[in-house]
This record gives C-alpha cells, structure tokens and sequence, in this order.
C-alpha cells in the first residue's frame, strides 16, 4: 500500500489532542480561516482535519513544504483534487455500508468500490506523475514512482475493462412493476412484484382526470410473490424480498459477475482511505494560497528554528476573511505586523487599548503557529518559527451553570488542567484570564499562574487588562511586552514593542457608543423629550 | 377565545425591539430550562423568546391569567381532564400539520379532514363532559368564557349534522383498493424513478415469482411476463384507467429509504387526484363548519398547553417541599418588588433535598431603594440570586406561581439584562460588545423597568471599568427604575455612598454572606444588607479548584 502523503515520520502522540481541539478552534476562530481552505458545501476542511494533522516533528513540516511547493506550480491541480474528494467520500460512505446478506446487494456493493478504487488510483497517479516540464521535489517524484508500481501490480486496465462487463450484464433488467394493497385509512399494506421488464418506464405527465367506469378496459389480476410491508420499518424487508428473487430469476448472469469479480478478491479498497484527510489538507492549503494571492497578501513557508520567533507582516486571516463578507470593506482593514521573541523570552504579552485589536494579535499568532506546524504556508512576509509538542489555550467563557464553580473556579480549574501539560515545549495562548474578580485579587492570581507556567518552561502569549502585571511580575526578563498602538484616540492595530500603558482607553469606547458619563444622561434625557420611551408589552 | 388574554387588544404581535430584549434576556437567563421545564412533552416546547412574548404588565391581565392558574392548581380533577383533552388537540394538530392551509379550505385532503373532524367532535363531547363534572369549581373567568363558547359551537346546526354523520362521509373513499408503480432501475440494480401506473378497485394476490418461472417455460433471463389471474374478475371491478402520474426521482443513496417515502409520494398524488374526482355530499357544510366553528377551539391548544405546563413545574416544586405562591399585584408604578422565601426555581430539580439544601432569601425593593449594588465572593450564590429573582417575575408576570413564600410585586415593563458576552470574533472588541449592550439597556428601559447589570465593564482596566459603571449608576438615578448590579469593584462603593448624600433616588448595598469566623471560610448564601466584605476571596477558589497554582 502507498505510503503517508503527509507523515514522513509516524507521529506518536498528537500535538492537539481530541478534547482540546474543540476548544482551540472556538478560541481561535478556526472556523473561518478553514472556510477560506473550504469549498462549501461540497468539500468542507473541519477541525477535525486541520487538527489532528498537526506535527511537531521538523521533518514531517518539511515535507509538506516540499509537497505542497510542487503541487503550488501546477494550474490545474485544484479541480483534480476536488475529484479526488469527491471519489474518496463516495468510497467513504460505501465503506460504512453492512456487508449486504444478500448476494445481488453484496456484489454491488463490490462493483462500486472496484469502480471507485480505479477512479482514484487513476487520478493519484495523474497527480503525482507531472510533465517533464515541472521540476519536482525528490519526495513528490518518490511518490509518484510509487502510485505507478502499485497500479501496474494491481493491473488497472484489466479492472477497467471488467467493470465495463459486469455492468452490461446488470444493466438488462431496467424496471419493474409492483402493485401496492391499500387499507382503509389509505396506508400501503402490501406489496406485490408483478413484472420484472428489460424496457424503463418513460418520464410522464399527471393526467387532468380520470375516466370512471371504463369497462373496456378491465385490467386483469395479476399476481407475483408477496411482500408484506406491514412493518415498513423494518427497512429492509422489500428489498430483501425482491433482491431473492432477482436472485433466483438472474442466477446464471449473476455467477458470470461473481466468477469476474473474484478476480480482484485479493484487493482491498479501504486502505485507500487513509489519504482522504491527506488529500483534504493539500486540497485546503492550496485553496489558502489562492485567496492570499488573489488580494495580494503576502504568503511564506516559515523557517524552523530552536527557540525564537521572528514574524514580518504578519496578519491575520480572520479579518481578511471578515472583510470579503462584509458590505463595507473599509470596516476591515488588515494590519500586517512585526513581532519577536528571542531568548531569554518566553512570554510575549500584549496590552492595549480597547478595541485596538490584542485578541485578533493573539488569533493570528495562533493561528500562524498552527499552519506552520501542519506544513502549510503562513499568511506573512516572513517567518521562523520554533516547533511546539502541544499547543493549548485559554479564552474567557460564559458561565456554565450546572456546574456550580462559578465563572472564576471554571476558569481556575481550566487553567490547571493546562498547567499539568506544559513543560518548555508547549505553547500555550492565555486570553484576558481572571477578570471575574476583584481587580487586586485577579492580578495576584494572574501573576502566580504565568510564574507556574515559566517554572516549566512554557512559552506563553498573554493579553491582559491587568496593566501592573509587567511591574508585579519578577521575571520580565522572560517577557516580551507589546502594546497595541493608538494615536490620539485612532487606533493603528500596529503592535509596537513597549511596557503596558498607563490605560486601557477606555472612555473613547464608551464616547462612541454614547454610553460616558455626559452621553448616558442626554440619551436618558432626550427620551424623555421625545416622550418615545414606551416599548410595547 | 385566548386563555392568556382578556381582550384581544392586549396580545402581543411582537416588535422588533422587544424581540431583540427578549433574545438577550433568554440567553442571559437560561431560559430555554424553564420552556422545557413548564413544557408537558420534552421533545415539543414554546421557543424561550416565545414565552418571553407571553409576559405581560397589564394588572387585568396577569389576574386574568392568576384565576385561570388557580383553579388549575387547587382542582386535581380540572388538572388532570384537561390534559386529558390537551392530548386530544395535540392530536389534532398533527392531523393539521399534514393538511395545507388551502387543502383544508378546498378538503381536497379528504381522509385527513374526516379524521380531524372525527377528533374534533370528541373534543367538543369532552369539554362538555368536563363543564358539567367541574360546575361548582370553577371561578375563572378564561373558564366560563371558554364554557360558553364549547356549548355554542355544541348546540349550532352544522356540529350536530357532521357528530352524526362523520362514519358516512368516509364510505366513499373506501373504493380506492390498490395502485401499480413502474419503479425504474440503475445498473447497479438500485431503483431511480418510480410511476405510477394504474389506480384500481381491487386487490392484487400473491403468487410465487419463482412459480410463476416454472409454469412460463419460454422464459430466459428476464423480460415481461405475463399476468396469471388467481380467480375471476367480480363484477363490479373496474380499473381507473392506466395513469401515467408525476415521476418521482429517487436519490439512490436513499435506497433503503425507498418503501417507507417514495412508494407514498407516488401514489399519494395520484389517490389525491382520485379523491377530487369523486362525488360527495356535505362537502357545504364541512367546509362552512371547519370555516367558522372550530378556530376558537383549535387556538386553545397553545394556551392550554402552557397553562398545564406551568402548573405542572409548580406541582413539581412543591412536591419537592419548595413553597410557592400567587403574588399580589400592585400598580406598576410603585415599582415594588418585595419576597420572602425566594428560591432560585431551577435549584430545585439540579439538587438532592432541594428542600433542606436550598438557601431562600429575602430580597426588597422599593420606592425607597429599588436599585442595589450586590457584592460577595466568587461563588457566593450571587448570579444564581439574580437569576432566581427575574425568573420569579417572569413566572408572575405569566400568570403562574412565584418561587417563594410570598410576594408583592409591580409589574415590570420589561426585564432588561447585561451579562458578560464571549468575543464575537468580528472586528469588534469585548468592551465595545458591552458598550453596546448597555446602550440598548438604556434606549429602551423606563422607570418602569428591571434592569440587571451582571458584572459590567470587567473587559478593561479596572481604574476604568469602576468609572464607566459609575456613569451607568448615575443613568438609573436618572431613569429611577429598579434592579441590581452585581460587581467585584469593591472600591465604587465608597463613591457610591458619597453621592448617595445628595441623591434623591438612592442606591442600596447588598452582599452575599461568607462566614470566615471558623478556619476556612464558608459561603452561607444568605443575602445580607449591607456593603459586606472588601475582597472577593478568590483564593478560596484557587485552592479549591486549582491547588497547583499556589505557591
């Protein structure tokens, strides 16, 4: 069977595990930077896919690269692909299909996964196997050199010509007539298979009105075998009872298509289902590369390095994703950014004003890291980028109350469940925590729990209200501050490095919503000019 | 005929503002709980938005409501007769559901509309059973209004022409026997299409395919075979003609679905299209009786449904030795919301012994302090006693009973809540969320409103979340409406009491009580007066939850 199209080395344990995954893509809003990697509704990337795909191992990123590099310089690759997903669910589904009790249902069932097996291993061999033309990697051209081998050995013509065979055999019975008993409340009560026919019945229109009384044409009884459909949920009492006589009546011809199918007995068709996520991530991230080249952001296949961080422009695809949808496009400006850590530094912390963009930073740079570690390109002009074991994160929640901790024990024993998993390869994204609390208490809870995190060498990315963390906290040689500018009260979203300031500014939001001190009181009072305060109840 | 409304000028038709409120609320609120929790199935029950729409501030109206749920709640024998009747409409509903509003007019759909009328007449029988057994109990006005419309419709012409004839009017039908599909198949021996062939009046007999193969000698592979009677034609047997009905296209991956849908679309038109055909009398006058009659009564359904509903919960609650009560109505204007005993009505059904382990409380709010600051630990019950205290107006506010012991309420306008929100993930931030939040709060709150504010302006620093939400108490002075804050900012209470000074309106302080007198501190829950404690005693927490995380 083929090797991995994506896993040079067989990874152990996941980088993102089950549990985890659901969290980390609500967090990070993966849902819409996987829309951009989608084709909906027909091919969808999920979580799921984009999750568990994840490595931490250097060599299996960069053959995806590699891959991916080569795939990136051929035009028609796309609509190939979306073929192949389409082929590989189909083959999906028929594997979830109970082997058949029956034999016409049972060699069916074979016949079309035949048929597909062929569809597939036709069109991976097209893939992987490029004109002279196209320079290729050594892994891609390994690949192809494989796919080939396998189908000569598996003798694909051949199939092809016996599929064709099979089904001029299968294809001379077209239709059939069945006569349903009606009880009084006007619910099929019984079944009757009157005709089996080699003609089909002909697309017609509904009659305007029926001619009563016609004695002339006296239908004559007709009779076949009996299919009590009383328990029609029993679903599949039809069609057991019709597909036994099909194979009483259909016997010779049914043994010729089970004589030439037992010719491929030794083939199985569902290892070929282990590319289908494999086909999806390639499929997604060249799906990724086209929106980025197609407004003209900037795209790269990061560098990997030991411990620091050096990103350039970088810039986040949920606002890129934002602003396709949005009327007004002007309302979704994508910044692009700078941002480092080097060693000593293994927290960057990111402050601000309100609204001045510190979650989108901290989506993005999670987002970055994700791609990166799944081989794909990062929406950046440059990046190097250290690889992580696990990658895990913390985002305020609603409170969940059945479970009777309240917001700030929710929040504490979430944080303890991740401080049991990092050690000094794990990277873990912290959004706003501990705000359900008093402010003094929340910052001496705040400060104990990234001291935790740096004891065990994890590498953090934090946003924080909490502007005296920086001075509460011992170690700010480990602590790369950025702060998300603002000018007067225009914020840039351009992330520049500097300690947290002095505010939150605050007030401007509440200015322009009209909910400061001066603007509540004229709203409450022109209301009451305008005598318009009554609300229907 | 509205058993929530008096007169029809007080339904709601809903507005967009209000449906906004509303939505906020039930989200803020959980109240999808309660719509399940006053519901009598659990798979079928009103939207939470929907039971919002159900409250109203009309004094009339509530008392209105109140008798109805009275009699209801004291009178087992009324209970459980008219659930049993509620059954019967749900049923009819179903047989409702099938028919479309124009097939029901033109009874094209005919077996559907003789079921329904069939059912309908029983119901009416019922409700006349149900008047005579219940005479002396009942005092509700929804009640006898009600009574009176069911012997209207009881003694009029077109009910006692269709009650006696209703077994006669199905006779016609019966003619239809059996049908013919031609089902078409694929090469993969899976049916595509399927035709409708012929419509008949008699039955089809079974006979062996396999048979049928033997006696036919010049049979090979497949083909049409020939039709072999099992006895002779009957006179009178008639075959409607050959039809060539709609196409039906069947998706084959449906395949195992084939018998149970598309067998049924197919000749389902074709016997609609036999039924108009056919002649038959009376058709006048069911469609003048379903016309005119039967509205009053179908529109029952809802409203019973969600008075029995919400008796039920109250039944629940008080069998879990919960006290409820009919709280007494004062004008709204007086803006009093005053309980003793109130319990949070979903605690009851989440804990063992709801009874012995459930803290009740006292709350007042009133002309002299109808907005408080609530304070107290984390985990100190405090969202949980907001929760329970909207959830008691809004039950009275239905109509039904209140969580507590007794009360004395001033309807709200409206129920106007704040709750902390996630990130939408657009470009807009937490604070800006909130701002907006509260904007809409007070673009819309009067003086006759509740307006609860669960932790506001946490999403910045704390310097100046404490002076936006001090901007935002000044708005209640102003508006003079009723409520609650509840709030970890300790420090805003000290500004708070300053300009209590020189207020008219002036703002209340309550605390949720912590006793820290023996070693490790204790949450009573017990709501106090007061400004309490100065710190939220979140380390409590972290060692109970997060132990790691200490030094």
């Amino acid at each position: 069977m083929l090797k991995s199209l994506i896993w040079k080395n067989k990874q152990i344990e996941p980088v993102i595990k089950l549990e985890i995954a659901k969290v980390l893509t609500e967090d990070l809003n993966l849902k819409k930077i996987l829309s951009l990697m989608s084709k909906e509704p027909l091919i969808k990337v999920t979580p799921d896919i984009f999750l568990n795909s994840i490595t931490s191992d250097a060599e299996n990123i960069l053959f995806r690269q590699f891959i991916l590099k080569d795939f990136l310089k051929r035009n028609d690759i796309l609509p190939i692909l979306e073929e192949l997903i389409v082929a590989l669910d189909e083959m999906q589904k028929l594997h979830k299909i109970l082997k058949p009790e029956l034999l016409v249902p049972k060699l069916m069932l074979r016949l079309r996964k035949l048929e597909l097996y062929l569809s597939i291993m036709e069109k991976l061999e097209y893939i992987f196997n490029v004109e002279n033309s196209i320079e290729t990697s050594e892994e891609f051209s390994e690949i192809g050199e494989e796919i080939k081998n396998i189908n000569n050995d598996t003798g694909l013509s051949a199939l092809s010509e016996d599929i064709k065979k099979i089904k001029t055999i299968s294809h001379k019975f077209k239709s059939i007539d069945i006569g349903i008993n009606i009880d009084l409340q006007h619910e099929a009560r019984e079944a009757i298979i009157i005709n089996i026919n080699d003609f089909k019945y002909k697309k017609s229109n509904l009659i305007d009105k029926i001619r009563c009384g016609d004695s002339n044409k006296i239908q004559k009884l007709s009779i076949a075998s009996e299919i009590d459909i009383r328990n029609a949920g029993q679903k599949l009492s039809f069609e057991y009872e019709l597909y036994k006589e099909i194979e009483t009546l259909l016997r010779e011809d049914l043994n010729k298509i089970e004589t030439i199918l037992s010719k491929y007995s030794n083939l199985v068709t569902s290892g070929i289902l282990a590319y289908r996520d494999e086909i999806f991530l390639y499929y997604g991230a060249i799906r990724l590369y086209g929106f980025m080249c197609s407004r003209q952001y900037k795209s790269y296949f990061p560098k990997i390095t030991s411990d620091n961080i050096e990103l350039k422009g970088v810039y986040s695809l949920v606002m890129a994703f934002e602003s396709i949808a949005a009327e007004d496009e002007n309302k979704f400006v994508v910044v692009d950014n700078n941002i480092d850590m080097s060693i000593p530094e293994k927290t960057i912390l990111i402050t601000g004003a309100n609204d001045g963009g510190k979650t989108v930073m901290l989506e993005s740079l999670g987002a970055v890291q994700l791609l990166f570690q799944n081989g794909i390109m990062v929406p950046a002009s440059h990046a190097e980028l250290p690889v992580y074991n696990k990658i895990l994160s913390h985002f305020p929640k609603d409170e969940d109350l059945s479970i009777g901790a309240g917001r700030l024990g929710e929040e504490a024993g979430r944080v303890s469940e991740i401080l049991k998993e990092a050690n000094d390869s794990v990277l873990v994204l912290f959004n706003e925590p501990y705000i359900t609390t008093s402010p003094t208490e929340g910052l001496d809870i705040l400060v104990l729990s990234i001291k935790r995190f740096l004891e065990k060498g994890a590498v953090i990315f934090l946003v924080t209200h909490y502007l005296d963390f920086l001075s509460e906290i011992n170690e700010t040689e480990k602590i790369a501050s950025y702060v998300m500018e603002i000018i007067g009260e225009l914020r840039t979203y351009k992330a520049i490095r500097h300690e947290p300031m002095s505010e939150s500014h605050a007030l401007d939001v509440a200015k322009a919503y009209g909910v400061d001190a001066e603007g509540i009181i004229k709203l409450i009072r022109s209301r009451k000019d305008n005598s318009d305060s009554e609300v229907t109840v | 005929m509205r058993l929530l409304y008096r007169n029809s000028n007080l339904i709601n038709t809903g507005n967009e503002k209000l449906n906004m409120i509303n939505e906020i609320l039930s989200r803020d609120l959980d109240i999808l709980k309660l719509s399940k929790s006053i519901s009598l199935n659990v798979r079928v029950f009103l939207k939470p938005e929907k039971l919002l729409s159900l409250m109203t501030d009309d004094i009339d109206n509530i008392l209105y409501r109140q008798q109805l749920s009275k009699d209801i709640y004291e009178n087992e024998i009324l209970y459980n007769e008219l659930i049993r009747i509620y059954q019967k409409l749900t049923g009819l509903q179903e047989i409702s559901k099938d028919m479309t509003q124009a097939s029901k007019k033109e009874i094209t759909n005919y077996i559907k509309v003789i079921k329904w009328l069939e059912l309908f007449c029983e119901i009416v029988s019922d409700f006349i059973g149900l008047f005579e057994k219940c005479a002396d109990i009942i005092s509700a006005e929804s009640l006898k209004k009600l009574k009176m419309n069911i012997e209207e419709i009881y003694s009029s012409e077109e009910f006692i022409i269709i009650n006696k004839n209703i077994k006669l009017l199905s006779k016609d039908v019966h003619k239809l026997n059996s049908i013919k599909l031609g089902v078409n198949f694929n090469e993969y021996f899976e049916p595509i299409s399927v035709n409708c062939l012929e419509i008949n009046n008699f039955y089809y007999y079974p006979k062996k395919m396999a048979d049928i193969v033997r006696n036919e000698k010049k049979i090979r592979g497949i083909g049409k075979l020939k039709y072999h009677p099992a006895g002779k034609m009957k006179q009178g047997d008639i075959r409607y003609d050959e039809m060539r009905a709609q196409t039906v296209v069947i998706d084959t991956t449906k395949m195992q679905r084939f018998l149970s849908c598309e067998i049924n679309i197919g000749y389902i038109k074709a016997i609609d299209s036999f039924i108009k055909s056919l002649n038959f009398n009376n058709r006048g006058i069911i469609k003048k009786f379903i016309l005119e009659k039967t509205e009053s009564i179908v529109e029952l359904i809802d409203d019973l449904g969600f008075f029995l509903g919400g008796i039920k919960m109250i039944k629940q609650l008080n069998e879990k030795g919960m006290p409820v009560c009919l709280p007494e109505i004062v004008e709204k204007e007086r803006k009093i919301y005053e309980v003793e005993n109130l319990y949070n009505c979903y605690l009851p059904f989440i804990l063992n012994n709801p009874s012995e382990n459930i803290v009740s409380n006292d709350i007042v709010l009133n002309d002299s302090s109808g907005f408080s600051i609530l304070n107290g630990p984390n985990k100190g019950g405090k969202t949980t006693l907001i929760q329970g205290m909207c959830l008691s107006i809004i039950l009275f506010q239905l109509g039904l009973y209140a969580p507590c012991s007794k009360a004395i309420i001033s309807p709200a306008d409206m129920i106007l809540t704040h709750y902390q929100k996630e990130e939408t993930g657009d470009k807009t931030g937490r604070l800006a969320i909130e701002a907006e939040s509260i904007k809409m709060i007070f673009s819309n709150a009067t003086k006759n409103s509740m307006i609860i504010l669960n932790e506001p302006y946490v999403s910045t620093s704390p310097a100046e979340g404490m002076y936006l939400i001090l901007s935002t108490l000044k708005a209640v002075r102003e508006l003079g409406c009723r409520g609650m804050l509840v709030t970890h900012y300790h420090k805003l209470n000290d500004k708070v009491e300053e300009e209590n000074t020189s207020a008219k309106d002036k703002i209340s302080f309550l605390n949720m009580g912590i006793d820290s007198s023996v070693g490790n501190t204790r949450r009573t829950y017990e709501l106090k007066k007061g400004r309490g404690e100065v710190k939220s005693f979140a380390m409590d927490i972290l060692r109970e939850y997060a132990p790691e995380l200490l030094d």
